[in-house]
Formats: C-alpha cells, structure tokens, sequence
C-alpha cells in the first residue's frame, strides 16, 4: 500500500526533476569546486527570503561575477542571463555556523587527522586558515545542507589562536578565507569555586589558580602595548615577537575576541575583562549565557550560542533550558547567532537547531537570522553575506521546501555566484548501494 | 567524698587498660588483688531507655552488675567500695555499632584473606585476627561514652568479619567480647585502579559489584554442598580449589550451611536498597543494613524488608550559597537533603524500623553527640536516640544478655555523666568496662558564670569598680568571651578560663589609667569571687565580684525534658525522585479519555488518520477513528490542529543507569546487569519523557564483545524502579564489536587485553558461546554443576530466549557475527549502531535480525567514516526492520527528529519513519505487543504534538503512559514554578542557619 503521504512526495520529486535542468558536473563522483561564474544567472519564480526584508512570494534574483545584481518581484533579467526556473522552490542566503573545527579534525578519535590544538596555555600566534584541509569531507557534507560558511576555530589551552571564517568550497585554503584573522579564541578559566570543606584542591587553591588565569590574560595584553610602544619608539633595538604581533590586531579593535564559557560568572568576568582592556569582545558558549543577558544587551556584546541540543547544564534547569535560550537571548535584546561545534560532522545540524528554537518560541524569522544576517554582522561581514541584497556576494541556497525543516533538501547552491556541487562521500556511497540493491531486486522506492 | 574520688582517679592514672580476665597470663612483680566490688549510689540512673531511677544505687562485682535500684532498695553491700552518685546520671555503657577501628590498611587486609581468586573478596578476614588496639581511636570512642564497640573490616566488597571488643586499651585477649559477630558486604563500585591494562581489577563499576555478591553467594552456597570437609577431594575428577572465602561464607547462605548467620551489608546508596532487598531474599540472608544517611527517601521500602538499621550522623554541611551565582551550583536535591537528612532516623524509628546510630563516617568523630542531638532536634526521642546506641546494637549482635542495659547479671559497662545524654552541656565523666573504671573528665560542679559582674579591683594607686561582662554560647567556659567596661570604655578581655572552681582573668589596664596588662585569678562560690591579682609592674592587689544579674540566655538543652516537643513537627518530605520536577504522586488513571480530532499516526494498519479520535479506557487503547461516540464520564481533549502519535520508543539509552555503564575490566561481562543500577531518580527520565518518549531501553556500554544484560523501562516519572521496568519485555543482552572492544582508541596502555583485532573478537564471542553450550548440557545433566551467572546468561541467548543487541559499525564485523549466530543456531536480534549495515542489507534480511541506528551521525571515529544518514532508507527499503535511537543523553528525547531525517534522506514515507521510533523499536524490545502503536489492547502510551512530528517547529505537549497524564506543557509550568519556590525557601533557610554560624 502506498499511502497518500508518500503519494504526494512522489508527485512532487516527478515535479522537481522536470523543472530544473542541473548542469552535468553535479552528477560528478567527486567534488568538483564550482567554477567561476561565467554570466549572469537568474533564479527566477522561487520565494526569495531575503533575511534583510520581506519575503519576495515569486521573486527573482540575478547575479554576475559573484555579486547579486538585483532582487524582487520584477526585477530586470539580463538578456544573456541564464534563466533557472526555481518555481516552487525557496531562496536563502547561504547558513554560516558561526563556531566549528571544520578543516582542523576530520576524524576526532584519529589522532592524526586533528589539527586544532597547539601544545602551551597561550598560542594567539597560530592561524586556523594555514591548517584547514580544503579537501576535508566535512565541507561538501555541510555544504549539501545548505552550510555555504563556517568559523574554524583552534581550541584548547587560554588563549587558543586565530579563528578564519572560511566559504566551504574552493581549491586551496587561501580560496576558502573570507576573513582571516576573525577572531581571538580564548577559553574563558572556570570561575565557579568550590567552598565545601572536602574540595580538593580547597577552596582557597582554586581562588588562587582562577585568579593566576585572569591575571595572565590580563598580562598578555599589557605585554603586547608595551611591545606596540617599544616597537615604535625603538624599533631597532626591539626584535619583532610572533606572539605579541598576533595581538596587535586585537588591541587596535580590528579583530574581536571570542571568549568561550559556560556560566555567567565568565561572562561577568569576560566583560570586565574586555572593559579593562578595551577589546572587542564577543562571548560564545551555552549553559547559562542568557543569565546575563541585560549585561550583553546593554554593552552591545553579541554572543554565539552553540549546541542547542545538548542537555540543560543544571539538575534545576527545566528539561526544555537548551532550546529556550535563544528566545531568552532575543527578548533580552542581544545580538546572538548559533552554531554548533561539537565536531564538524554536526555542521549540517545547523538548520536544525534554528528550527528547534522556533519551536520553542523563537519566531521564525529571527531563528533564520541567527543563522545567516546575525552571523555576518557579528563577524563583521554583513556587508557581503547574510542576506539577499544587492552588492552582497551571490552565496545563495535553494530549497524545496521552508530550510530550517528537518525534511527539506538543498537543491540547488551557489557560493560567490560559483555553482557548487552538492554530493558528497555520502551521496557517492548511497548511489553505490543503490546499484547494489537494484542489482539483487532489493531496492525500494526511495528518492 | 570528692577525695575517694581523686584517688580513684589516681589509681587508675590515664591508662583504660583491661579488665582483668581468667587466664594464662603470668605475674610479675606484686600481683593485685584489689577487690572488684563497687557500689555507685546516689545518682540518677537510666537503666534501660525511657526508664529513670531519681536516686539510685548500683553495685559491681567481679565485672558485672549485681544489683540495681532506688538507693532506698539497694544497699550496698559492706564489701564494696562507696562511690559518690550524686550529680551523675548513669547509662548502660555505650556501643559503637560499626566502627574500623585498629585494622591494619587494606592492603594487609588483603595479605590475609587471599584465598578466593578475586581480591575484593576477603570473607574469611577475621576482625579478631588482626585487631590491635589504637590507643588514640579508642580513647576517642570513650571519651563520646562507648564502653564498646563492633570492629567492622573494610578493605574490598566482602569485608570479612566484625569482632566486638571492649573500648578499653590492651591485647585482644583481654577485649574481645565476642569474635565474629557478622559477616560484612558492601554494596558498592569497589573502583579500580585504570591506568595501564595489567592493573585493572574486576569489577570496575556497579553493577559489576552486585554481579560479583550474587556469584559469591551462589558460590557459598555450592561449595557447601560439593565441599565435604576442609581440603577435601573428590574420589575422581579434577581436584577442587580450596577456598576459605566460601566456606566461611556459608552458613549465612540458604544455600548453605544455613546458620542463620548475621549479614551486615553496607548499602550507603539509599537507591540500592532495592538490591539489598532483592540480595536478602534470593539467598536468604539474616540483614542489618549499614545505611547512608537518605532512608527518608525509601522509608515505605526498608519498613517492608524490615531490616534493622544502622545509621551514620554525618548530616550534610549547609552549601556555601551566600552569593546568588554560586547558589546555582547548588541543586534543590541538594537542599532537600540538607533539610530532611538529619529527620531521617526519627522518621525510620516513627516507622517501627529498629535504629542504631554510629560516629562511623564523621571527619571529627567528637561530633557525635551534636550530631545525635540534631537528629534528637528532628524528630529521634531521648529513649530512641539511648537506644540506638545500647539496647537496639546489643540485640543486633545478640549480646543483649550482657550489654545494653544496667540489669543484674549485665557486665559492668557503664557511662556516668553530668547531665542528659547528648544534650549540649554534658559531659561525659567515668566509664566502667567490664567492672573497671575510667576516667574521661574530673567532675566540676557546673558553674555558668555568664552574665554580668560588679568588680571591686583594690589596686595599689586606685580603687575601681568596673563591670565585667561574660558571654557565651553554653554554660562551658570553653566558648567564654568577657569585656570589662568603665564608664564608656569597652576592653576586650584576653583570657577568660575557669578551671574547677578557679577562674582567670586578664586584660589591659588602659580603662584603669594603668599601662599594660592586669591578671587576676580567684575562687568562685555561688555568686561572689574573691581572689588577687598583679598589676604589670608586679605589685599584688586583691579583688572581689558580685554577679550584677545573670545571663538571660537559656540553656540550649531543649532535648533535655524528654520527650520531643509536642508543637515540632518534621519537615515535608522531598518529593519522588528526590529531585528538582518529581512528584508527590503517580498522576491518575482516568477510566475513560477521548481525544477528538487529531492527525493521528496510528504507527498500525490503519496508517495515519485526519481528524479522528483516540478512546482510551483503562489505561489501553479502546478505539481508534473518526467520530467516535463520547462515552460518559469521559475526559475529553480537543486535539484540533494537533499531531497524535504512539509514545516514543528509543531501543538505545544510557538514561537510568548509575555506577557505571561498561563492566569494562574483563572482556566478557555477560552475568552484568542493568537492571541492578537502575536509577528512578535520575532527572533524564523527565527531560526525555517530557518531549514525548515513553519506553527506553537502558543499555550495557560497548567496551567488552559480550557485555551485560540491558533493561527495558517505561518513563513513568515518579515510580521506583521495580514499576519502571517494563514487564514482558523480551530480555536482552549487550555484545560489541570493533575498534571499542579492542581498545582501539584507549591509548598505549591498553594493549595487552584480549583481543586486540576484530579476528581475536570473532574467536573470543566463538570460544564463550561454546564454553556456554558445554556448560548448558552439563547444568542440564548435574544438579550439582555450579551455577555460573555469565553462562547462564549465554546459555538463553544459544537457547534464543535472550536476544542480542550488538554494537557494530563495519560490514565484516557484521557479517562475522551473522556466521557466529548461524554456526550456534540462534539468531541475532538487533544490529545497534550498524552504520554500515546499508553495505550488507541482504544479509540482516537473509538472517533476520533488526537494525537500530542513529540518524546522520558519522566522522568520530575511524570506524565510522563510511557511516552515511541514507543507512536507514537503504536498509528500510531493502526489508531490514530499522529502528532510529538517540544512545547519547544528549540527543535523547527528540528521535522524531530523527525519523524526519529519514524522509529527508533517502525518501522513506513519513509514516514508516515514524515506525523506525515507534513500533519498530518496540519489535526490537520485543514489547510490540503492548507498546509501539495505537492499536485496540494497546497501552495507552501517547503523544500529543503541536505540529506534525516530522516538523522541525513541532513540540511535545502531552505525554500520556499507562493512559495517565505525566507530561504536559501547563503541569510542567506549574512544576518550575515549585522548584523556584522550594529552592527560594531552602536557600534562605540555608543563609539563615549560616548567620546563625
């Protein structure tokens, strides 16, 4: 018996399959980066969801040479333009996920394949983007769910190194950058003490220790002003320093400091921090961020929120706190986006997670912010990404159907205006075992 | 008198040695044959508990009681020597329960306990063996008035057993009251050392422990019937080993010798009680329970095992929680328990439940007697909280003809006092052990100088006439801060000590227009001082005081009366579990629901229906369609818009269980038992429940190719674990296979475990099933075959009535487990994980074993790097039985989610993705034939949805189990709304007690 479910999804797979013409290298057994854009293209008959503004029901975007030339009900189609009819289908600006390890570990167990986290408690001086495997099957996997953008960030340590906001699809790791530094990774020292009488080490130990931390983060910076001074007034005499060069961006404001934590005394002391040292501060983190969040609002510190799907932190907690803090971020008035960093073989989760905040309350508009035109603002590069605006690059994602539900597929997705292949280690292996199941009469009726 | 008291006291100097006792011992020097006959008379006697003589007489002879009663009854006889009563009161000399006291460290415990092959099996220890006086503990214990206490080994789970012995110091022959009094067992994760393979001890972790007590006990029991006298051998065969560990253990078995000897099981893990209960019955074990504190929490269980108690006062400490970010830290459990432990032991006397009490577990074991008087504060009366350390141990270790109370006949242990046992201000004075006297502190009558006091200071330059001031908490000098005050001066004074009847001064003479320091001392009688003093330069003056008025602070004795006070009463109980969101009660089964008009997805025959109806009566599905007839007396719940599916049903969760999850310290761990540490109080079973799963199954790690038994469990929030579990649930077993069970990712100590490739875990998973077959036809054949728990285990999974649930990732693992399973005959029930199993569908078809497998999960380990989110419509599509699960907690809850990936890809119909986390997995459990869908004689376990389950926007509103309400959005709302009330009352109770301190 076929039910009338699966008799619709049929019908509309018949649909799909007719009104878009793929161009044949997605049909390629490995993953091709999508080259350059040749002409304008035109999507047209789709809904667009420009993130910035209304929804466009029947819309048309154009783009050329990377860039979206125009957007609307009846904007102008270039007369060479390559016309994709997306009726039916959906627009998105590429999803950024504003936190991962994506190109630093491709397998976390396999000790080899992790490249994340450099040995000493402060390496501001290591760089993400010199490290990423562009090759890594991390990328097209994110990629095929409509990820067009990741943060790749080192860990470990105080002071981890130099996050890059990388696109996901190109040859090289220097065609993968679109910001590079994007921000100072530090993990904020754990900040809770703990005072019974049987604590080990006792309490006044943890005080201790937890004060040497902040106190060395403090220093740090105090060392690279007092380095900046001597290299200008006596540059001769003061030989040029890996580490204290690294910070000189964070000290001019240029690039912002993630700070990651858990609890909202590191927040509190994570803005006193940045207060004293005049630095860009972003926090990042889950468990009880939203406890400070009319601090953050105040002080206009946005803030990552990652890994809405793990359990709330406290037995106190109410079973849903994981999936409620970005609503609890929203009505504070905070600047916040998602993310989710546990491995980047969850990267596509990314979707997910907004919807689920929907679910529990967020409204839909603004999850689907917190994950494209809040993460470009938060990194400094809404001028280009986030949302379908004219003069932004044309990273764009189609759909069939709303992208943040969990049955929805990527159909179509340009990066910089390049068509980028969509299959992956996965999609290669199912078409495998299709053919082995076909073989022997076993294959069922699956897309 | 006071002099015959003195010399007592000389006599007997500061040594607590030993009662003389008929022996071999030979003399040297001059013997003594001072007369043993004693007569105390004149004090305040309590015999027995809630039992008081105002002025009474007891005589001692030879070491024991001869004779008790009213001094106007009781004379003493003329051969006794008169000791002053008056001022004292008189208990039965007191007995420290559980006490390891004078052992050598575990480790030469173990030295001498050796002969069972595991080393946390030390039953034949004897405490009489290798006790040896620790003058330093046992002057602790007498000082708090124990005259005796049980010596309780404690190096590995079968600690051995206690010995009784007398506080006094001296060897052992001259203490021991009575050797082998019980055999002890704890009931707890031994731990074991992990650093490298070669150290690592079986068992590593709970349910390992309660695998190891049930073996032993079987074991004891078997060796009795095999063994026919020590080093015995049997006329052919094989000689047997020759274990003492068992052999001592068996007359405490019922399939022993049957002594009926006394077990004391140490079970401080209030959620094991359950265990000790199932332990005691299936081997017929006579039980004291050593307790941890949290009986409160299981009261209604230990009234029903009816197990005498034994219970430590080690209440805990107030949370630090004077600053509103570190409160957070704090969990209401935690405060619950703050506030109700210290109840604990009157709520188990107020039950019937006999209770003894021990200073065992205390950091400062001085504490005692504040600690007593607390739980004396909630609830434990001055007759109850007597006997928990008299009449109810010395019943306990059937010495109650000779211990406990102060009756003729008794041995002569007592404590004499100044006052109320317990109360605040008393102390303890003398002991008696065995007829001789010890001396814990001088009597000194009480004298509370507290108050306010004129001074009349007769120095050479000036007389002055100051106020002295002193305060204090207790009547004790001890605690005594004194100021002296001079028109508006206030000077602190610097010593304030009182010594006998002597009190010492000193303080700066500023106020007095005198530089540097004056000291005084003088003699206090009734309400006048009168002494001397020097001034800085050495010059003596005298001086006297008045009391101006006493201090207006009562006495804090409120104990002291008797009875508890009639206007106390306990505080509330914390809810079930003991946590933040349980409840007081199970929430109702209503006879008849109708919920009308929903999209329901019946996970049946009848597919998905549009605006139709759900008739539950009695807790089962009755019906299912459109337009039902409402019956009366219905509850009706008007689901338009709304989404009803069968509950959830995850086939892989670690939710419930405690103490570890992987008996990871040996490769085979088949005799293992989830269901032994399941944990009703844990808050996932909510928070999982609560986004609409109802059934689980509770899972053995995946460290070892044969692990433990799984457990199946309903979500019934509220219940314990025995009304978790979910009965006719087909039994299961954990196996796995791959880079977990050969310590691929363990790092470069663990190397040497068999096996170290997936060849040597084909051999090994071969060699225990064949192992199992021998041993199945040998059971079959030998009544007396000993009874091994990892073989039986095995020997259902051969026989097909267990069924496998293996962790797998690789398609050659899985197809050597298929062969394994063919070669033996049985089949294979569930693939868990089977990431690769979309590379060999056909096989699983061909052998018919089920699949349960995670959704989209891939790339965390190299075994997985061919894992790909089309596995479940490829194996779907392909006729394999697939079922999605969450494993981890924190993916747990939510599977539909997982279901709409199958959609997503692959294309599997929403429907049938919903069967993968419905009836698919209830197949998997073999519980499909009450759970899994919305069929007629189902049980109603249902789901009411805001949207569509495939839905990323959905939400779980209602979860319904047993046709009972346990979830929905307006409860729940209600719930934290009391566990901010409660964390708000106990915090400030808490800040509250801390200004007190």
């Amino acid at each position: 018996m076929i039910s009338r479910a699966r008799q619709i999804l049929i019908r509309f797979r018949l649909a799909l399959t007719t009104a878009l013409v793929l161009p044949a290298s997605l049909a390629a057994s490995t993953q091709i980066p999508g080259a350059p854009q040749a002409g304008p293209i035109a999507l047209i008959g789709a809904t667009v969801h420009t993130v910035s503004g209304a929804d466009l029901v029947g819309g048309t975007v154009v783009f050329d040479g990377g860039i979206i030339t125009a957007v609307g009900l009846d904007a102008a189609i270039p007369a060479e333009a390559r016309r994709i009819d997306v009726t039916g289908l959906h627009v998105y600006p590429g999803m950024i996920d504003a936190a991962s390890v994506v190109g630093l570990s491709e397998i976390g167990s396999v000790r080899a394949s992790n490249d994340f986290n450099e040995t000493g408690d402060m390496t501001p001086e290591v760089r993400a983007e010199v490290a990423v495997n562009p090759d890594s099957e991390h990328l097209p996997v994110a990629r095929a769910n409509g990820v067009t953008a990741a943060l790749s960030m080192p860990g470990g340590g105080l002071i981890a190194g130099m996050a890059a906001l990388l696109r996901l699809d190109g040859w090289t790791t220097e065609d993968l950058v679109i910001d590079a530094p994007a921000a100072l990774v530090v993990n904020w020292p754990n900040m809770h003490i703990n005072r019974r009488a049987d604590a080990r080490p006792p309490a006044a130990e943890q005080i201790e220790n937890r004060d040497a931390r902040i106190r060395a983060l403090h220093q740090i910076l105090a060392g690279a002003r007092a380095y900046r001074r001597a290299r200008q007034v006596n540059p001769g005499a003061t030989a040029q320093d890996l580490r204290n060069e690294a910070l000189l961006p964070v000290l001019s404001g240029d690039v912002p400091v993630l700070v990651a934590v858990t609890d909202v005394r590191q927040v509190q002391a994570a803005l006193d921090w940045a207060d004293a040292e005049h630095v860009r501060l972003i926090i990042a983190g889950a468990g009880d961020i939203w406890r400070a969040g009319a601090e953050l609002a105040a002080r206009q510190v946005p803030v990552i929120y990652w890994n809405s799907y793990f359990l709330p932190r406290r037995a106190d907690d109410p079973y849903d706190e994981s999936y409620t803090v970005p609503l609890k971020l929203y009505e504070a008035g905070v600047l916040f986006c998602l993310a989710h960093t546990s491995d980047p073989g969850f990267i596509r989760y990314l979707p997910e997670e907004a919807g689920r905040a929907a679910a529990y309350g967020l409204p839909r508009d603004e999850a689907l912010r917190a994950v494209t035109l809040n993460t470009a603002r938060i990194f400094g590069v809404d001028d280009r990404l986030g949302s379908i605006d004219v003069g932004k690059q044309a990273t764009l994602v189609v759909t069939d159907g709303d992208m943040l539900e969990l049955t929805s597929h990527v159909q179509l997705e340009f990066i910089d205006g390049r068509q980028v292949d969509l299959s992956s280690h996965h999609t290669l292996l199912w078409d495998k075992y299709r053919t082995k199941y076909e073989r022997l009469g076993l294959a069922g009726d699956g897309q | 008198m006071r002099i015959t008291h003195c010399l007592a006291a000389l006599l007997c100097a500061a040594a607590a040695h030993a009662a003389p006792r008929t022996g071999v011992t030979p003399t040297t020097g001059i013997r003594d044959t001072q007369p043993r006959v004693h007569a105390i008379v004149g004090a305040r006697i309590v015999p027995r508990p809630g039992v008081a003589i105002d002025s009474g007489t007891i005589v001692l002879r030879d070491g024991r009681i001869e004779a008790v009663g009213p001094s106007a009854k009781v004379r003493p006889p003329d051969d006794a020597r008169i000791w002053d009563g008056a001022g004292r009161t008189i208990y039965a000399g007191l007995i420290e329960p559980y006490a390891h006291v004078g052992l050598p460290p575990a480790k030469d415990q173990r030295q001498h306990a050796d002969s069972h092959w595991n080393e946390n099996v030390l039953a034949e220890l004897r405490a009489a063996d290798v006790y040896h006086a620790d003058a330093e503990a046992l002057k602790e214990l007498r000082e708090l008035g124990f005259t005796a206490a049980l010596i309780v080994p404690d190096a590995g789970l079968f600690h051995g057993r206690s010995a009784l012995v007398s506080t006094a110091d001296g060897a052992l022959r001259t203490v021991l009251m009575r050797p082998d009094v019980a055999h002890h067992v704890a009931l707890k994760n031994p731990g074991t050392p992990s650093d490298t393979w070669e150290e690592v001890r079986y068992p590593g972790s709970l349910m390992g422990a309660v695998a190891l007590l049930r073996q032993t006990f079987f074991d004891a029991g078997w060796y009795a019937q095999t063994h026919d006298g020590s080093h015995a051998r049997p006329a052919a065969g094989t000689p047997m080993e020759t274990i003492d560990a068992l052999a001592v253990l068996g007359p405490a078995v019922a399939g022993g010798t049957n002594g009926g000897d006394l077990v004391i099981l140490e079970v401080t893990d209030d959620r094991l009680l359950r265990v000790a209960g199932e332990l005691a019955q299936a081997h017929g074990l006579r039980l004291v329970i050593r307790g941890g504190g949290a009986e409160y929490r299981q009261l209604a269980r230990i009234v029903a095992l009816g197990v005498p108690m034994i219970l430590p006062v080690n209440f805990p400490a107030a949370p630090d929680v004077a600053d509103a970010e570190d409160a957070l830290a704090t969990s209401l459990a935690e405060l619950w328990h703050w506030e109700a432990a210290p109840a604990s032991a009157g709520r188990l006397r107020a039950a019937g439940v006999p209770v003894a009490l021990t200073s065992d577990g205390l950091s400062k074991r001085a504490d005692f007697p504040a600690r007593v008087r607390r739980a004396m504060d909630e609830g434990l009366s001055t007759a109850d909280a007597l006997a928990a350390v008299t009449t109810v141990p010395a019943k306990m270790f059937g010495v109650d003809a000779d211990l406990g109370t102060i009756a003729p006949g008794r041995l002569a242990h007592l404590v004499i006092t100044d006052g109320d046992l317990f109360a605040a201000d008393t102390q303890i004075l003398d002991l008696w052990i065995d007829g001789e006297y010890h001396l814990v502190n001088d009597f000194a009558p009480n004298i509370d100088l507290r108050g306010t006091w004129d001074l009349q200071l007769q120095l050479p330059t000036v007389a002055a006439a100051p106020q002295l001031e002193i305060t204090g908490k207790t009547s004790r000098a001890s605690g005594w801060k004194s100021t002296v005050h001079r028109d508006s001066l206030t000077i602190a004074v610097g010593t304030t000590r009182l010594e006998g009847q002597r009190l010492s001064l000193t303080f700066a003479g500023d106020s007095l227009g005198i530089a540097g320091i004056l000291s005084l001392s003088g003699r206090v009688t009734d309400s006048l001082i009168v002494g001397s003093g020097q001034t800085p330069d050495g010059v003596g003056f005298s001086w006297q005081a008045t009391q101006a008025h006493a201090d207006t602070v009562a006495t804090s004795s409120p104990t002291a009366a008797g009875e508890t006070d009639s206007t106390w009463s306990l505080p509330a109980l914390p809810p079930f579990p003991p946590v933040s969101f349980g409840v007081t009660h199970i929430p109702e089964k209503p006879d008849v629901v109708l919920v009308q008009n929903a999209t329901i997805w019946t996970s049946g025959a009848a597919g998905i229906l549009q605006g139709a109806d759900l008739l539950i009566r009695k807790g089962r599905v009755a019906a299912v369609g459109r337009d039902l007839k409402v019956p009366s007396g219905a509850i009706v719940i008007d689901a338009t818009g709304k989404h009803v599916t069968p509950g959830l049903v995850d086939a892989h969760v670690h939710v419930g269980a405690m103490g570890g999850l992987n008996e990871w310290t040996q490769a085979i761990s088949a005799e293992v038992r989830i269901r032994d540490v399941l944990n009703a109080y844990d808050h996932r079973i909510y928070r999982h429940m609560a986004q609409g799963t109802t059934t689980v199954h509770v899972m053995h790690g995946s460290s070892n190719p044969i692990g433990g038994q799984n457990a199946t469990i309903k979500m019934r929030w509220g219940a314990d674990v025995e009304d978790l579990l979910l009965e006719g649930a087909a039994p299961t077993i954990k196996f796995a296979l791959g880079e977990n069970v050969k310590h691929a990712n363990r790092g470069p100590h663990f190397t040497t475990r068999y096996p170290q490739t997936r060849m040597g875990v084909d051999a090994l998973i071969r060699d225990r099933l064949t192992a199992a077959r021998e041993y199945g036809e040998r059971r079959r054949h030998n009544k007396r075959e000993r009874r091994d728990l990892e073989l039986d285990a095995l020997v259902e999974v051969l026989e097909g009535t267990r069924l496998i649930h293996c962790h797998s990732y690789r398609q050659d693992e899985i197809l050597a487990l298929i062969r394994i399973a063919d070669d033996f005959g049985f089949t294979i029930g569930t693939f868990q994980h089977v990431l690769e199993g979309y590379k060999v569908a056909e096989m699983l078809v061909e052998h018919g074993a089920h699949a349960s497998t995670f959704s989209d999960w891939w790339a965390y380990k190299f075994e997985v790097i061919d894992a790909i989110p089309y596995n479940a419509a490829l194996m779907h599509f392909a006729g394999v039985g697939v079922s999605l699960n969450s494993d981890l907690s924190n993916y747990g809850g939510r599977i539909h989610v997982d279901a709409a990936k199958a959609v997503k890809y692959g294309g599997v119909p929403e429907e049938e993705a919903l069967h993968m986390v419905t009836i698919e997995p209830a197949r998997q459990l073999g519980v499909d034939a009450f759970v899994g869908s919305l069929e007629p004689g189902k049980d109603a376990d249902f789901v009411i949805w805001s949207a569509s389950p495939m839905s990323s926007y959905t939400r779980c509103e209602q979860t319904w189990i047993d046709g009972r309400r346990y979830f929905d959005l307006a409860d729940d709302a209600a719930r934290r709304q009391q566990v901010g009330s409660e964390r708000a009352r106990l915090l400030q109770a808490v800040l509250v007690e801390g200004g007190k301190e």
